[in-house]
């Protein structure tokens, strides 16, 4: 396919699976200040926007204000209006690419952020609110997933979705650690709903209170879709079928990096959970770097060759 | 109950779906009386959904000018146009005649003798004083002479009823996927009580789009030729119908950016290195086409792509040069160019025009301005056209500068008043007038797709069709004959009994 068609899928895939997780952790977040004061409050707010990778405003920070920054704030890189408009502009230039019902429905959502009623309805009812960015966006990927032949724009969308979301899981664990330190079941409750994860965190580990267990599942869970090493083994799979059985850098990179986790051992991630994933999310980064120079940039060698025929240097 | 078609008046035009003592015509009764029996609130209730259905779908085209260029939805009317299969058949005879009268005389001036202009058919000067006249382009050959791959001709119906040519667009003609949009949102719209006919089918479009485009592939390359559609990007207003012929076409859209010229061989740049291009089916216009042949400053082109397609590894459609065709300095001389290429009369006239450069012409026209509509020759889309009657007087007075200082650039015509069709109004339907835009392919052979874009003046009076300055649009019927090709995908339409 074109190199810049997948470049658009990669990028849709991972504006969509932002948009996805900043609606949860924040209807998460936003729940449990309901009952957590508003000092904790504040706090909370104050690790859902690292998490985001948002700088933290000084002060006590108000939910409204965050609620606004995070959702509504079209300036605001990563907000959620940003992001699908974003997914919006790259399915638009993939119109022709992938099924209608993907676009209609992206496009559909992004109606309903951009429409006079929107803001209202986000102040008065939040939840609710939230709850239905966040299924306009699991419909996205259940139309992927039912409707989307399995061809190379299929695995860059996934691909773009997985690595977004390892980045995620990875940097909520790394950076809700301190909090959920303090045993309170209510900080990994917050933690795991902020993943979606709350009642398969329960079945799995009959709701256990250490949180070396919710590090445990959210880090290396074999079965969960949210777990790093899930994420990871489901990136690596659609680098393999992108790669034609070459063992290309990019797929080498992210079988190391997905190896190293699943057999790394635990105790040793558990002493420095926090140095652990920095170094995790630095190389999670550096494999989409080389995924864009190896399928994004492909053809770029020949640019420099095409320059030759610029006119005055051509006659 | 006040009903839709109460009080609906045909005036003094020459209304296709009513006879002027206000009788439906044959072909208009069934769906006439449909809508007789509503009233407004169904009416609404029906375009409140094909809103809706539009906007989900991201069917819009943008209006530049105001503070921003704004996104609206399609505006499709209801109330369809429907074409009985005798009339069609002499309307696509017709425009298969006119287009390979248009192939032939462009294919003459760039890879032929230039015998029309040697024969004096067509006076010489006039070719290359036209803008559309691309010497780039001369001995850059289209395989079986198809230079107008995809050919949109506007057609009139004057106060008679007779079709006439009004302008032929050979450079990027769009509006197709307007037709395809439309049959598809009426099928979804249309409750099980309209009345049902036999209609000649559109949805082939895509695929007789991709044969023609395939039979003009360079001779050389392999058996399934590798074609692409070529758009400016998604800040163009036609952007949706590039990405939409991609998808019909199932073939990749590219920018020029995609694209790279290496060794006089065009390449797109994939996720595995380059792949080789045959067949540009290109949306940008000549002038931003290459930047080495052409404006330099064009980032929208590809350089060195017409170095490719005189090479032969490449070809681009339209053609080159194609502009000169629908000069509307040109356009005078069809019927000429159609009795000296085929040996046979027009079958569709063309509207009455005066060429300005003629000294006596001139003067007759600059002395009934006022009655007449002035057109400069190459522009399209509606752009620059002074409408002698409703025109002010300091229009008239630049329009006659300009013609005075440029009497090449100008044509006048004589005001056809357009044929009308019921329109909704917001409360009832009235009689608004249209214009029709046949599609017309040319690869190995000549195709004409049944119907065409009928474009609806919404406002009372107005001649305005162009959806940029407030035209609507209809879905338009051929009914299929009672001989007639069941599959609607026949090239031929019969007469019926």
């Amino acid at each position: 396919m074109l190199a810049r068609h997948a470049e658009s899928m990669f990028w849709a895939g991972r504006y969509v699976e932002r948009a996805e997780d900043t609606a949860r952790m924040l209807g998460a977040t936003l729940q449990s200040a309901v009952s957590a004061g508003p000092t904790q409050a504040s706090v909370h707010l104050g690790t859902l926007l690292r998490t985001l990778r948002l700088e933290v405003p000084s002060g006590t920070l108000r939910s409204e204000e965050i609620l606004q920054l995070l959702v509504n704030e079209p300036t605001a890189p990563g907000s959620i209006v940003s992001s699908i408009g974003h997914t919006r502009e790259n399915l638009r230039t993939l119109r022709e690419q992938v099924p209608s019902e993907l676009w209609e429905q992206t496009n559909r959502l992004h109606l309903r952020l951009q429409g006079s009623e929107f803001n209202d309805d986000l102040m008065y009812d939040p939840f609710n609110t939230l709850d239905h960015i966040r299924e306009s966006c699991q419909t996205l990927s259940g139309v992927i997933a039912t409707a989307m032949s399995r061809d190379e724009g299929y695995r860059f969308l996934i691909l773009g979705q997985m690595i977004e979301r390892a980045l995620m899981t990875g940097r909520l664990v790394s950076v809700r650690l301190p909090e959920m330190a303090t045993s309170a079941y209510e900080e990994m409750a917050l933690t795991l709903r902020s993943a979606s994860a709350l009642e398969a965190y329960q079945r799995a580990f009959h709701a256990s209170a250490d949180p070396a267990d919710v590090v445990r599942f959210l880090l290396f869970s074999e079965r969960f879709p949210r777990s790093l090493l899930f994420c990871l083994r489901r990136a690596e799979a659609q680098l393999m079928s992108l790669s034609d059985g070459v063992r290309n850098r990019a797929l080498r990179l992210m079988g190391q990096l997905r190896s190293g986790l699943e057999f790394a051992d635990l105790e040793e991630v558990l002493q420095d959970v926090i140095g652990t994933l920095d170094e995790l999310d630095g190389q999670i980064r550096h494999v989409a770097d080389v995924i864009a120079t190896q399928y994004f940039r492909a053809a770029e060698e020949l640019d420099l060759h095409s320059q030759l025929l610029v006119p005055g240097v051509l006659t | 109950m006040q009903h839709v078609m109460d009080g609906y008046e045909v005036g003094p035009f020459y209304d296709e779906a009513f006879t002027c003592d206000r009788r439906p015509r044959p072909h208009y009764r069934a769906v006439a009386e449909w809508f007789q029996k509503h009233d407004a609130d169904q009416i609404r209730a029906l375009e409140i959904q094909r809103d809706d259905s539009f906007r989900r779908q991201g069917i819009t085209f943008t209006v530049y000018g105001g503070d921003e260029g704004t996104e609206r939805t399609w505006p499709m009317d209801l109330f369809p146009r429907i074409i009985p299969p005798e009339e069609w058949a002499v309307v696509e005879r017709g425009l298969v005649q006119r287009v390979t009268a248009l192939n032939r005389f462009l294919e003459d001036l760039y890879i032929g003798e230039q015998a029309v202009l040697n024969d004096g058919i067509v006076p010489r000067w006039l070719v290359t004083s036209s803008d559309g006249f691309e010497r780039e382009a001369v001995n850059v050959n289209v395989p079986h002479g198809a230079r107008c791959t995809i050919a949109g001709i506007d057609l009139v119906r004057d106060d008679d009823g007779t079709y006439l040519v009004l302008e032929d667009n050979l450079r990027n003609p769009s509006g197709i996927s307007y037709v395809l949009e439309n049959r598809a949102a009426m099928k979804k719209l249309l409750p099980t009580s309209f009345p049902q006919q036999a209609l000649r089918g559109v949805d082939h479009y895509g695929r007789s789009l991709l044969r023609a485009l395939r039979a003009i592939a360079p001779p050389a390359c392999g058996d399934v030729p590798t074609v692409v559609v070529l758009t400016p990007g998604i800040h163009n207003s036609a952007y949706f119908e590039h990405a939409f012929l991609a998808r019909q076409m199932g073939v990749e859209l590219v920018e020029g950016r995609d694209l790279v010229v290496d060794d006089h061989v065009v390449a797109m740049r994939t996720t595995h290195g380059l792949e080789r291009v045959d067949v540009i089916y290109r949306r940008i216009d000549d002038a931003f086409l290459d930047p080495v042949t052409f404006n330099p400053d064009s980032a929208l082109g590809v350089p060195g792509l017409m170095g490719a397609a005189r090479a032969g590894t490449v070809t681009v459609a339209n053609a080159v040069g194609n502009g000169v065709g629908d000069d509307k300095a040109i356009y005078a001389f069809v019927p000429a160019l159609i009795k000296y290429y085929q040996d046979e009369e027009p079958i569709l006239p063309n509207v009455g025009t005066y060429l300005l450069w003629d000294p006596d012409e001139r003067r007759e026209v600059l002395g009934r301005m006022d009655e007449l509509v002035l057109k400069p020759v190459g522009a399209s889309g509606g752009y620059g056209i002074v409408i002698g009657p409703t025109a002010t007087d300091a229009e008239l007075a630049e329009a006659r500068a300009q013609i005075e200082a440029e009497p090449r650039n100008w044509v006048a015509q004589e005001v056809v008043q357009l044929s009308r069709l019921p329109a909704w109004t917001g409360d009832r339907f009235a009689g608004r007038h249209v214009d029709l835009r046949p599609f017309v392919l040319t690869g190995e052979h000549t195709e004409v797709i049944p119907g065409g874009l009928t474009r609806v003046a919404m406002r009372e009076g107005s001649l305005i069709v162009n959806s940029s300055q407030g035209g609507g649009s209809k879905d338009t019927w051929v009914l299929v004959g009672d001989a007639g090709d069941p599959s609607g995908n026949g090239a031929g339409a019969r007469s019926a009994t």
